[in-house]
């Protein structure tokens, strides 16, 4: 079913053949202009290098580094943290091999440029297009799903067939019933945004799968407002203190990389927080090797160590962080001014002037109308000290300032403690926290895979109380970087489901705002009250409550995937409450969507994503969710686990094949285009043509039967017999004009002013000239950068003022929200991590992986020949001894879920105790299709079903609840590959036997 | 050590820098050489480049042990590398059976390597030494060719089909003239050449021949995100190279008792501090030992490491360091100098 074309470029070459090819090879190729490579100049697209005459054996090299034709191209609709340029060269119609475009200049002098960006999976992307799991014909399921037996349809017939099922669903059971995983694989072209915006149209709940794969740091959005925050990596090399604090830029961001190292040369320290001995550890100064998920421990004893040696910020920290507002102690509560009198603002917030010696009213805090900024002028806010004031009815409360309470929370956290809880010396904790206290520019960074132990949010909100203390946040060379976004407002555009091309167009997207609010946040920008980037944010908020049937994918995971019982039982005792019951409070008090909301799911749409590889406990989905489904659809270059159980796979172009912007990831402010270096191989199809021709069938169907305007998700009304009309922008782009719809895009966005899809076929890529946003949502809060100089965030909250998107509008590390407050978490603190899975003596700790972008690479024969072939655990020598588990072993992990099987790696690096892997293997590489994701519960942590307080807000990859695997424990044995197959499969028979009764 | 770094011709040599301390360990280095050259059936299991973790048995397996010097200074007869167990013979993977799911229940097949896999060419991946977490160490050790002044290579083949180029140094085998005895992958101790089976001729790196000769950096080194390789001239004072060897004595020769004169040069790996069992930094005590640098770098790796250190230690202070701005580079295009293209393209 798929066609293996290796074995046209690649030939099995006999000495003979070798020669007779190559010269083959010189006659066929077409004529090119001839040209001088000059040195290092980069390549312009398009150029030809023909082969040399076959003269002496040496030509044979010659002819080898020579093509018919260079494009420009990037790994565009793929969840990578980079984006790089590359040349793809161009041979016999086929993309033989690609090779850095290193074209970028450094952002100002003094720092190092950005070339050549690239790794090595991006080196053989044409492995995986020409590989062994591409598709490239239509299929349909004609066996049980996943019996691997499929029937080649046609185009006609395969979108002809799921119109047909889509229309039947959305009328018999609401269009929401259609679920679409839009998946982390995406980019800002014609491909992500057509997906979006025939979901869209079509009233489908799109899944938010940001913290549903543990990768949304709501620590971050805990304390300024917004959870991703970073600007270009060369910022690293500013920094005189580079902590690495949950990161592993070595294997996970090898295009940034070496600013670290290069940061180091200049002078700076590196310091690496890790259990393990990282490949990014073997080059720090200061290695700290921790007990996993302790490091909120070691942040905490750091704050502290500051606070007291005197290396406090304290004009920054008044000014910049909640630490002056008042807080009631009584009640725990801001000091509000709902307290001080009847029908008061409830987010008008205090701080207490000690020259006046009275509580007054916090500049920019949210209820603060006419003062949006944080300046303070003539106050003086106390951090420390008790005070007392008069409530409405009279009474007297005592009053103390965040700081106060900061520093009494800290009192436990001595050097001596944090060395107890990390498993660190007392001296390690102190070589750190001196080290920290005494840089100038102290700069952490932090990966999404900070965000995966249920008590993540409390380390990352700990280490950003560390960076404010400093005042580093903000500053130039200094801060929290966990990757920002610049935004394109023209893919919003398309996405959002504009109708209109051109100006039309453009006063289109102000329909999907009520008219009062729109005119209110355009006077207050206007007066100067609101910044640009505040009212952007509030009106996308706006917009998206009003329209967007966006599902919460937590929500829908607990709902519907048949592992409330499994999370319920992991946390019990954890909280004062169970998960169900947090679930269904913030549900009643309209915090949180669920999505379908009257059945469950019956269409499943995916393939920027791959759910049964991904999704925690899959035995439970497909146990519950995956019987319910009557349509299962994968668009997707490749074939994937979720692929072979699903109905249809509509084969998508793949990375080269289509035009298309790699997402905007601050670490490099330039655009990347990717051209469509080759026609879409096989039948495939790219998805602007796809979903066009697909809302074309949706709609003669709808047409055919009449149906009626459907109520979508109770939102935005879906008319599917206008469907492909409105998808297609009443006819201005048609199914064939994906490259049109990219050029939309950059005429729409203030990041990309005066580009040109044509100029980007040249050169690749063209720096932003702007920040931009996206979804309503600025991420970088620097509205002076464009273009010039190094990409810094967040400097319009500290060198322009204007408050923070938070209730007190600054960077709050005191949550009052009642859940907290009963919680015990209303601070940054250090919590135990549960034993999830049982109480197993290993913890099952993952990285991303160093040889796959997730699951794309990761049956790669080039790339698994680099590695051992199969999935590993890598275990120290030292615990694999005392198991009598050798090197290359079956290793069987198990827990109260079941048993799994993966290869035993040993390594130094790993901590004793730590069974240590590397992420997104597809189930099919395991014994039994059963990967470690079978004994992953992935908890739900419940504070974050939190809503109804400032920041703590439900929205689209900002706050929600998500899934946690790093408390993952297991037992580890040497693996018996017969016993564990026999064993499974009597297990199995069982199991379907009990089914049938 | 005596090693002269000049070809004896006395012509020019062509020589590659690499700076361990920003080695990633990424092996991209290893996929833009393979997909450019190594693409034959024979070359399969064939890596002109490759990476290895040190210390580790390495890329074939034990290469250190089987060539080079005795103990009392004798050169060792060296051996022919086994396909399976020292090279690791390129795995090929049951796809098409994973995608048909023969077979049923927990029995179905899964995807893997036709036969199990005993070596690799990154088969020690990240294992290292020493005990965690007071001691353990590794580094990444990226090797190719070393296009020696003295290659053994050279002197092994019987039919003079190996070649050391006058104008840049480059040693080449000559695909028409091999016959594939197989004496130079013998003789090099650092197992850099390789047998091509299929085609019966022995083949290694070629330095990127056909791009040197356009003026462009070889694809290990151009295609390097760590940024870690400079290549130019040895003897050009205004190249990278020769500031970093010559001037700086910082780049230092892999094996130079072995006595071929490399050219290809290594920045060798300072580490993070050690702890000794109470958790104690002793800041004194590199965590990568002493001996393991000197076994591969030869006993002038301590004085490169200070100069390191040291040039460090005055950036810090907020001084000026020339060693320092060229480890960082930059203009990462001054990394590779070399002259523009002199051979027009066809």
């Amino acid at each position: 079913m798929t066609r293996d074309v290796h074995d046209r470029f690649d030939p099995v070459l006999r000495r003979r053949d070798f020669l007779r090819l190559a010269a083959l090879a010189a006659a066929a190729a077409s004529s090119g202009c001839s040209l001088l490579v000059r040195a290092r100049a980069p390549l312009a697209a398009g150029s030809a290098r023909r082969p040399p005459k076959l003269g002496t054996w040496e030509d044979l090299y010659r002819q080898r580094w020579s093509w018919d034709a260079v494009k420009k191209g990037s790994h565009g609709w793929l969840n990578c943290r980079s984006a790089c340029n590359w040349d793809l060269y161009v041979k016999d119609g086929l993309v033989v091999r690609e090779e850095q475009s290193a074209n970028y200049e450094a952002s100002e002098a003094g720092v190092p440029d950005f070339n050549p960006r690239g790794c090595q999976k991006g080196a053989c992307y044409t492995e995986v297009m020409y590989g062994p799991s591409r598709l490239t014909v239509p299929l349909k399921r004609v066996g049980a799903r996943g019996s691997g037996r499929w029937e080649r349809v046609s185009w006609d017939r395969a979108l002809d067939e799921i119109a047909a099922a889509i229309v039947t669903i959305a009328e018999r059971d609401g269009t929401d019933a259609v679920v679409h995983d839009l998946g982390p694989h995406f980019d800002q072209g014609p491909t992500t945004a057509v997906r979006a915006r025939f979901f869209g149209f079509l009233g489908a709940s799109m899944m938010d799968d940001w913290a549903e794969i543990g990768d949304l740091n709501v620590g971050a959005t805990m304390t300024f407002g917004f959870p991703h925050m970073g600007g270009g990596a060369d910022e690293w090399f500013l920094s005189d203190h580079l902590v690495v604090w949950m990161m592993n830029p070595s294997v996970t961001q090898i295009p940034d990389a070496h600013f670290l190292f290069e940061a180091k040369y200049a002078g700076a320290d590196l310091v690496v927080i890790d259990p393990q001995y990282s490949a990014t550890a073997i080059h720090a100064d200061l290695w700290l090797p921790l007990r996993p998920g302790t490091d909120a421990a070691l942040a905490l004893a750091t704050a502290r160590y500051i606070w007291d040696g005197g290396h406090v910020d304290r004009d920054y920290v008044r000014e910049q962080t909640d630490l002056p507002m008042l807080v009631r102690l009584d009640t725990g509560r801001f000091l509000r001014e709902s307290d001080l009198k009847a029908g008061g603002n409830r987010e008008i917030l205090y701080l207490w002037d000690a020259a006046t010696r009275r509580a007054v009213v916090a500049p920019g805090c949210a209820g603060n109308a006419s003062d949006g900024k944080l300046a303070l002028g003539r106050l003086e806010p106390a951090l420390e000290g008790r005070f007392t004031v008069t409530v409405a009815d009279g009474t007297e409360v005592g009053v103390a300032p965040v700081g106060a309470l900061l520093r009494e929370h800290l009192e436990p956290w001595t050097l001596d403690e944090a060395a107890r809880v990390t498993g660190l010396s007392r001296a390690q904790v102190e070589r750190f926290a001196a080290g920290f206290a005494g840089a100038q520019r102290p700069m952490v960074l932090s990966s999404w895979g900070s965000n995966r132990y249920l008590h993540s949010d409390h380390m990352n909100r700990a280490k950003i109380l560390c960076l404010a203390l400093k005042g580093a946040v903000g500053r130039r060379g200094g801060g929290y970087h966990n990757a920002g976004w610049v935004g394109m407002e023209g893919f919003d555009g398309v996405m959002a489901g504009v109708e209109r091309t051109g100006l039309r167009g453009r006063f289109e997207i102000f329909d999907l705002v009520e008219k009062g609010l729109l005119f209110d946040l355009v006077v207050d920008q206007a007066m100067r009250r609101k910044s640009k980037a505040q009212v952007e944010w509030e009106l996308g908020r706006h917009a998206e409550e009003r329209n967007a049937c966006i599902a919460n994918s937590a929500s829908m995971n607990l709902a519907y995937q048949g592992v409330q019982a499994d999370l319920d039982r992991e946390l019990d005792g954890l909280y004062p409450r169970s998960l169900g019951d947090y679930d269904a409070e913030s549900r009643a008090r309209g915090w949180m969507p669920r999505l379908p909301r009257r059945v469950q799911p019956r269409a499943w749409f995916t393939g920027g994503n791959n759910f049964l590889r991904r999704t925690n406990l899959p035995q439970r989905a497909i146990e519950t969710m995956w019987p319910a489904l009557e349509l299962i659809v994968d668009v997707n270059p490749k074939l994937t686990f979720t692929g072979m159980h699903a109905d249809y796979l509509l084969p998508a172009a793949g990375y080269y094949e289509k035009p298309g912007f790699k997402y905007p990831i601050a670490y490099v402010p330039y655009l990347h285009y990717c051209d469509e270096a080759v026609r879409p191989i096989g039948d495939s199809k790219n998805e602007w043509e796809i979903f066009s021709l697909l809302a074309e069938r949706v709609q003669a169907v709808a047409r055919a039967r009449r149906t009626p305007v459907l109520e979508g998700c109770g939102k935005r009304p879906v008319d599917l017999q206008q469907i492909a009309e409105k998808l297609s922008y009443h006819g201005v782009f048609g199914p064939g004009d994906a490259m049109k719809v990219a050029q939309e895009i950059l005429d729409k966005s203030t990041s990309t002013s005066g580009m040109s899809v044509a100029r980007l076929k040249e050169t690749g890529i063209a720096r932003y000239t702007g920040t931009g946003a996206v979804g309503g949502q600025p991420q970088l809060f620097n509205e002076d950068w464009t273009g010039d100089g190094v990409l810094r965030p967040a400097t319009l909250f500290t060198e322009k003022k204007w408050r923070w998107p938070t209730l007190t509008g600054r960077q709050q590390f005191y949550i009052d929200h009642p859940w907290f407050l009963e919680a015990g978490e209303a601070l940054p603190t250090h919590l135990e991590s549960p034993k999830a899975g049982g109480d197993h003596p290993f913890q099952l700790v993952s990285c991303h992986a160093r040889w796959s972008i997730h699951s794309v690479w990761r049956d790669d024969p080039m790339l698994l020949r680099l590695q051992r072939g199969e999935p590993v655990i890598y275990l120290n020598p030292t615990d694999a001894a005392r198991l009598r588990v050798a090197d290359g072993d079956w290793a069987e992990l198990s827990n109260d879920y079941g048993s799994i099987l993966m290869r035993a790696k040993h390594s130094t690096m790993v901590r004793p105790g730590v069974a240590y892997h590397f992420h997104a293997w597809e189930p099919h590489q395991f014994p039994g299709h059963k990967s470690y994701k079978q004994i992953t519960p992935g908890l739900m942590n419940p504070m974050h079903f939190a809503g109804g307080e400032g920041q703590l807000a439900w929205r689209f990859g900002v706050w929600a609840p998500g899934t946690h695997v790093q408390d993952t424990r297991v037992s580890i044995r040497r693996g018996n590959l017969d016993a564990w197959l026999a064993r499974a499969e009597t297990e199995r028979a069982a199991a379907a036997k009990e089914s049938v009764s | 050590m005596t090693t002269t770094r000049t070809a004896d011709a006395g012509g020019r040599q062509l020589a590659m820098v690499l700076d361990l301390n920003k080695c990633l360990g990424c092996h991209t280095c290893t996929i833009a050489c393979k997909k450019l050259w190594n693409r034959d059936a024979g070359a399969a299991y064939a890596y002109w480049n490759n990476v290895e973790t040190q210390p580790g048995q390495g890329y074939p397996r034990r290469w250190q042990e089987t060539g080079g010097r005795t103990a009392t200074g004798a050169v060792k007869r060296g051996e022919i590398p086994d396909l399976d167990a020292d090279y690791g013979r390129a795995w090929t993977f049951n796809h098409e059976q994973v995608r048909a799911q023969v077979g049923a229940g927990a029995h179905k097949p899964w995807l893997r390597p036709d036969a199990p896999p005993t070596w690799g060419p990154n088969w020690d991946e990240d294992h290292g030494a020493g005990e965690h977490p007071g001691t353990n160490h590794y580094f990444y050790l990226p090797r190719l060719c070393n296009h020696c002044t003295h290659p053994a290579c050279l002197d092994a083949c019987p039919r003079r089909a190996i070649t050391k180029r006058g104008e840049d140094g480059i040693v080449l085998v000559d695909q028409d003239r091999c016959h594939g005895y197989r004496f130079c992958v013998e003789a090099c101790p650092y197992k850099k050449v390789f047998f091509d089976p299929e085609r019966g001729v022995a083949n290694k790196c070629i330095f990127c021949l056909p791009r040197i000769e356009e003026g462009v950096a070889p694809a290990c080194a151009r295609q390097c995100p760590g940024r870690l390789r400079f290549v130019g001239y040895l003897d050009d004072p205004e190249g990278p190279i020769w500031k970093l060897v010559e001037k700086w004595k910082v780049a230092l020769p892999l094996h130079p008792e072995y006595g071929l004169g490399p050219n290809v040069f290594y920045v060798p790996p300072v580490g993070p501090v050690a702890f000794d069992r109470a958790g104690r930094l002793v800041d004194d005590a590199p965590r990568i030992p002493g001996a393991l640098l000197e076994s591969l770098f030869g006993s002038r790796v301590h004085e490169a490491l200070r100069i390191v250190r040291d040039e460090r230690a005055r950036r810090r202070r907020g001084e000026a360091s020339e060693l320092m701005d060229l480890l960082i580079a930059y203009d990462w295009n001054a990394s590779f100098r070399l002259p523009a293209g002199t051979r027009e393209v066809l």
